[in-house]
């Protein structure tokens, strides 16, 4: 009996191409389109040079500042271009600022040393000033060395190669790794991807359910006259749906995995684990929602879209800081947020060296689903119905 | 009138799917002006990134130059130093820069063969990069006293430095007068905007034309005596008090959230961009609920509109994306849309060429419209015939 | 007696669907419900599938209280219900193989009773065909092979040609007299009064919940006008009154 129901309901999802479009192939999209927008982002240290403009005076022209800046700006032959500089008047470079041209303007002048004129604060303006703070904490070591011995330094030559340190300028800082893999924001929104896709498991649970339950359709009704115990038949339904599930959620990861390259880290068998447990809070959300909201169809499927949706975004699906705005102000929601459960399950298989996360995240997947089942079952275990 | 009305019965049932998507859409908004906090105006922020120091050298001036030094620039966390902790704190982002000073640091300076620190950090984090180079210029501004002044003491070292990194450019914030600290927070609802007006246009629109279009009905409306100009006028009325309607609902909605900071320039020309992008979505809209059926109407919706999104900029900036993946969405209204909405954004000076360009982005935009709308009358008459 | 209804008593909130009905079915009989909209049919039937909360009364089947655990009565009910009963996604062979399975476990068993369903029914040559592609008498037809593909003792119609066109209404109607001279208790709802009056041994007619008159079609004639020839249908118009009802 078991089985008859099995294969019948495994051939009734398999045919059924809405479902097999949202809790497979919306994944996929979805995720190509993750990849499509974050490609460069990994590899986009893509720097592209700041355009500043500088204010033309005498004092610049003779300065240190020209020089070194010609020699990080785009006239230079040396590889390191970072600025485009336009040489104009104050008004000039207030007009260029306030058009969005420049990102900011200097200007050198003997009483005030150098002034930095930028309109917002940000990367590009943080850079600028960066470049201008070394410039003069490095002409103020300059000083102080020629003035710690000043008979030295009045010889020519020993003052070009104390200037030409200038160029010496090592990295020390080596990256290290804090476990064995890095610290990375892209992997989220994939981990939050699969979170949502898992959920989506919830249609299959709508959809079984309402296949055997007497006021959700004819066929329910005729399920419910036959002389086979309904929990047979809830349980084979649901087999059914989850093999389904979980064998679409391996495509999807094997196609994130293999095909989009994301790292997921290298624990199989714990990620299949948290694959198969994912599926089945899917699919327990989807018929809880399903026996317990006692009205139409379209608010049910409403429902379990949103749902996941929103569970998705909070868990950072498309602003990953919403992730750690939730997890300094409001832990609590992190931990009672199925989605993020999920996300923080595959993130701490791909970060963390020991599973104390990982069974906590785990755990909580667990209870979910077993709260879930229950409901579902005490909705469900009520033979007659008041109406039909 | 009776189209016109009929039109709206349907849209009413399908209110509360439309208002889950502007549930989650308004919840979105709220959360992500939270995240974005305007900096203050007149100041120059630079945001201070969470630092943690592991201190395996001993006790040297040299060392503890750095640490203050640091600490002027960071914000300190202390961290317990166990592999774990470590882990946990990166995950949760209590701390987001780590550095470990090896032992022999202090000394190997001295010798002129600095020994690398080792570092740990979050990746894509701007203000990191920043902390790159202050740390780089701390031990390169001791390296050339090193070199140059061999015989100078511990204490004077670590005071030369000192003054040295304490020189700061002068930074002067021009704040155009029209210009609000929360425009950027505006760029991106609005941005934002274009999803959740994107998806529920589709939903309602489609939604009506799919009942429409149903082959019995169409029949008894074309045997009804009404003209088909009538029809289509009606039609055409429906679309449009629907469109104004969640038109006014959205954009609405932003002003309650950003008040007197909606009162400018530039969200008036942002709004003005959204009613452009709205007659586009509409248009598409139309052209979509030609073909969609009941069953394809979701996954649709959710293509089309996540899609478009994705890849025109809206959750992840243009200036991120790869230049491929913006040369295949200039082929939707979305991309303009937001290409307007980041440069209104940033506008100060209203010049004629700036608005000129602006304006050139939302013809664009209207081209669009028209285009969808062409191709869908094109798709409706076709239907009509072979579907009979 | 295969069917004996006793006081029931089934409510809706504060409607009353049936109101101390009674109804006894005996073995071999084709024995019509009639009743206009709202009368409480398909609340009976429903009752007496184990469906429905009973507020008061008992219902007993084959001699036996009926109940939802009750499994060796229900192997022998077989239903045709009023809405289409079959799955979409799977053909003909493969629906009514699926319903028969949840009586008969076994499969060779099941498979010389599928076959015999589906020629009973004249669906050999759609036994591949999706639901989706039936006209509304072919679904008909399949709708009911997927009630009584099991062959059991009592079945249970619930207006079961609605919509369909002669021919196949024809099949059905020969059909189900067929199954009753293979000797299954036969009970049939339906609003069209020449197939009610052309098969069914006896009739009860129900309004409101309760039952208005019973008998066979010449005892109810006699009830109402024992001179003119009247149509059954002017029976029902007669006991039942002729204003509409709404649902």
């Amino acid at each position: 009996m078991f089985a008859h129901i099995y294969v019948n309901r495994l051939k009734c999802i398999l045919k059924d191409k809405q479902i097999i479009f949202w809790t497979l192939m919306f994944p996929i999209l979805l995720g190509t389109l993750f990849y499509l927008a974050f490609s460069n982002l990994s590899s986009a240290e893509n720097f592209s040079r700041i355009p500043i403009a500088i204010i033309d005076n005498s004092e610049y022209q003779n300065s240190m500042l020209k020089t070194t800046i010609a020699y990080v700006s785009t006239d230079s032959g040396s590889e390191n271009k970072m600025f485009e500089v336009t040489l104009t008047d104050e008004k000039g470079a207030e007009g260029l600022l306030k058009d969005n041209k420049i990102k900011g303007y200097i200007l050198l002048k003997s009483d005030i040393g150098i002034k930095l004129t930028i309109k917002q604060s940000g990367l590009d303006q943080t850079l600028i000033k960066s470049f201008l703070d070394t410039f003069s904490q490095m002409n103020s070591t300059f000083t102080r060395i020629i003035q710690s011995d000043p008979k030295k330094y009045s010889d020519p030559s020993k003052r070009t190669e104390l200037l030409k340190s200038s160029g010496y300028n090592s990295s020390i800082l080596l990256e290290k790794a804090a476990s064995k893999s890095k610290p990375d924001t892209t992997v989220n929104y994939f981990y939050t991807l699969i979170a949502m896709a898992c959920l989506y498991g919830g249609f299959l649970g709508l959809k079984e359910i309402g296949a055997l339950q007497a006021d959700l359709s004819p066929e329910g009704a005729r399920i419910n006259v036959a002389p086979v115990h309904k929990m047979i038949i809830l349980l084979s339904a649901l087999a059914a749906a989850l093999t389904v599930h979980f064998a679409e959620i391996l495509v999807v990861l094997a196609y994130l995995i293999f095909v989009l390259k994301i790292n997921f880290g290298d624990q199989i068998g714990f990620i299949l684990l948290l694959s198969f447990v994912s599926c089945m809070l899917g699919l327990s959300f989807g018929a809880f929602v399903t026996s317990v909201v006692k009205k139409r169809e379209g608010i049910k499927i409403g429902i379990l879209t949103g749902a996941s949706m929103f569970l998705s975004f909070l868990a950072g699906m498309m602003y990953v800081d919403i992730k750690y705005m939730i997890i300094k102000n409001a832990p609590i929601v992190g931990y009672l947020n199925p989605a993020n459960l999920i996300t923080d399950g595959f993130y701490a298989l791909y970060f963390y060296d020991d599973h104390t996360r990982f069974y906590i995240n785990l755990a909580g997947i667990l209870i979910f689903t077993a709260l879930f089942c229950i409901g579902t079952y005490l909705v469900l275990r009520r033979r007659r119905y008041a109406s039909l | 009138m009776q189209v016109f009305k009929a039109y709206f019965l349907v849209i009413k049932k399908n209110l509360p799917q439309m208002f889950i998507y502007a549930g989650i859409f308004l919840a979105l908004a709220v959360m992500i002006s939270s995240l974005n906090k305007p900096t203050p105006a007149g100041e120059f922020s630079q945001s201070k990134i969470r630092l943690a120091i592991f201190n395996n050298d001993t006790k040297s001036q040299i060392t503890n130059e750095l640490k203050g030094f640091l600490s002027k620039n960071t914000e300190i966390v202390l961290l317990e130093d166990n592999n774990e902790k470590i882990q946990d704190a990166l995950f949760f982002r209590n701390v987001e820069y780590i550095i470990r000073i090896p032992a022999g640091f202090a000394e190997s300076l001295r010798s002129q063969k600095a020994m690398q620190i080792e570092k740990t950090s979050v990746p894509g984090s701007t203000t990191a990069i920043y902390t790159d180079l202050l740390i780089n210029n701390f031990i390169n501004t001791t390296l050339r006293y090193v070199k140059f002044e061999p015989l100078i003491s511990d204490k004077g070292l670590a005071e030369n430095v000192k003054k040295d990194l304490e020189i700061n450019t002068k930074v002067e914030m021009k704040s155009f007068d029209t210009y609000s600290g929360n425009t950027l927070s505006i760029v991106y609802y609005f941005n934002y905007l274009s999803y959740s007006l994107f998806a529920i246009l589709i939903l309602g629109v489609s939604a009506f034309m799919m009942v429409f279009n149903n082959v019995d009905l169409k029949r008894r409306n074309l045997c009804a005596p009404f003209s088909s100009k009538s029809l289509n006028f009606q039609i055409f009325l429906g679309n449009l008090v629907f469109a104004v309607c969640v038109f006014v609902v959205l954009v609405g909605f932003s002003f309650v959230l950003y008040g007197r900071d909606m009162l400018t320039t530039n969200a008036a020309l942002m709004c003005l961009n959204t009613v452009t992008f709205t007659f586009a979505a509409i248009s598409a809209s139309f052209l979509i609920g030609n073909f969609a059926s009941p069953n394809s109407a979701p996954a649709i919706t959710n293509v089309v509109t996540l899609g478009t999104c994705f890849i025109s900029g809206v959750f992840v900036p243009q200036q991120f994306l790869g230049s491929t993946v913006l040369s295949v969405a200039s082929f939707t209204p979305t991309f303009w849309f937001v290409k307007a909405n980041n440069e209104i954004g940033s506008m100060i000076n209203f010049s004629s060429e700036n608005l000129f360009r602006l304006g050139g982005y939302m013809v664009t935009e209207l081209v669009f419209a028209v285009l969808f709308l062409v191709i869908g009358f094109f798709v409706a008459k076709k239907r009509r015939v072979t579907k009979g | 007696m295969v069917i004996r209804i006793k006081d029931l008593v089934k409510k809706y909130g504060n409607l009353i669907a049936l109101d101390q009905f009674n109804l006894e079915v005996n073995e071999g009989e084709i024995f019509g419900l009639l009743g206009p909209n709202g009368s409480g049919k398909t609340t009976a039937i429903n009752c007496i599938l184990a469906l429905l909360t009973l507020d008061n009364g008992t219902i007993e089947v084959f001699d036996k209280p009926m109940s939802p655990d009750a499994y060796d009565i229900k192997r022998n009910i077989g239903v045709v219900m009023q809405n289409v009963a079959v799955f979409n996604e799977l053909t003909v062979y493969e629906n009514i193989n699926y319903f028969c399975g949840l009586y008969v476990f076994d499969k060779k068993e099941r498979k010389a009773l599928v076959e015999e369903a589906i020629g009973f029914v004249g669906l050999q040559e759609f036994r591949k065909f999706y639901p989706k592609k039936l006209s509304g008498g072919l679904l008909r037809r399949l709708n009911i092979a997927c009630g009584i593909a099991h062959k059991p003792k009592l079945i249970i119609l619930d207006e079961p040609t609605v919509a369909v066109d002669p021919q196949s209404r024809n099949n059905i109607l020969e059909g189900i007299v067929r199954l009753n001279e293979l000797g299954a208790t036969i009970i049939y709802t339906s609003h069209y009064m020449e197939e009610v009056e052309q098969i069914c041994s006896r009739i009860v007619i129900m309004d409101k919940g309760k039952i208005v008159a019973s008998g066979t079609t010449e005892e109810l004639k006699k009830l109402v006008n024992s001179d003119e020839t009247i149509t059954l249908n002017d029976v029902f118009l007669e006991l039942t009154g002729k204003e509409l009802r709404d649902n």
